[in-house]
């Protein structure tokens, strides 16, 4: 019999940001599924609805783990872009740089925090990872709008930065890693 | 206060009890499909099955892994005694209901 491999990428996500009801016996019920559909498109919806039922589940009971993870990401993720504007490193705008790496120096520091804050959130708050974690990708997008709606950004380019960002958090959220639940006899 | 069962905990009942003692994810899900005629994603049965085992109404335990699973062991689920009579309260309410409704009675099957 062959076995076809669902996407690797997807079933890497669901097992890193796994919640009580992600575990062992559903990823393996999505694969034996998969070897009948043989659908991509199906196996990484099954995996956001999976994560997605996951985090609503754990957000809706521990509601100040989701609380904490927003204030502890979020204080981590503006730290860096608030001691680059605020202090001597702002003077290094006036180095005169290409635009191109002042423009790319900005990305990384950016996505790079909210990588960081979501690296972080997910270590913290390891119990209940999907929770904190997507609970600080979506504060993230609504400061986020906040913040860049003031800024002569088009909407496409705002949606693809807001995204951009959660996709760093999440991805964060993902490098730590995977939680183990002690199987039932 | 007794709480009631919604009419996707009340079918995964149902397609454990037919399923025996090959009640899965997989089987379950498809048994929904087949007799609703849509599809349910498999974290929400999983939802609903937590559910169900946390009420005391079924409860699991692990199966060997197999290789079309990618070396994964199955939860396979059995109704409890709680679970029967919960099944059976549900098929008199919805009868009783049903039967009170004169432009639907006969079509019981």
């Amino acid at each position: 019999m062959t076995i076809h491999q669902p996407p690797r990428l997807a079933t890497w996500i669901l097992k890193r940001l796994g919640s009580n009801i992600i575990e062992d016996a559903l990823v393996g019920d999505l694969f034996e599924a998969y070897q009948r559909r043989k659908s991509p498109f199906w196996y990484w919806k099954e995996v956001v609805v999976a994560i997605g039922a996951g985090a609503c589940r754990g957000v809706w009971h521990h509601l100040p783990v989701a609380l904490g993870a927003i204030v502890t990401g979020l204080f981590v993720a503006a730290t860096p872009i608030w001691l680059l504007i605020n202090t001597s490193a702002a003077s290094l705008s006036n180095v005169p740089l290409p635009v191109r790496i002042q423009v790319l120096t900005a990305w990384l520091i950016v996505f790079g925090s909210a990588l960081l804050s979501g690296w972080l959130v997910s270590l913290l708050f390891r119990a209940h990872r999907a929770a904190a974690v997507l609970s600080l990708a979506a504060a993230m997008v609504v400061a986020g709008t906040i913040l860049l709606s003031a800024t002569d950004l088009g909407p496409l380019a705002l949606a693809g930065v807001l995204l951009l960002d959660a996709l760093a958090v999440v991805g964060g959220g993902s490098l730590t890693g995977v939680r183990r639940r002690s199987a039932q006899a | 206060m007794k709480r009631h069962n919604g009419s996707l905990e009340l079918m995964i009942m149902l397609a454990i009890m037919r399923l025996e003692d090959a009640a899965y994810g997989v089987p379950i899900s498809r048994e929904i499909e087949e007799s609703a005629g849509r599809a349910v994603a498999m974290a929400t049965v999983y939802a609903s099955l937590d559910r169900l085992e946390a009420r005391g109404l079924v409860k699991s335990k692990l199966g060997d892994p197999t290789p079309e699973r990618g070396g994964r062991a199955k939860r396979l689920f059995t109704i409890t005694a709680a679970g029967i009579r919960e099944v059976q309260d549900a098929r008199r309410a919805l009868t009783q209901l049903w039967n009170r409704l004169p432009q639907l009675k006969g079509q019981l099957s």
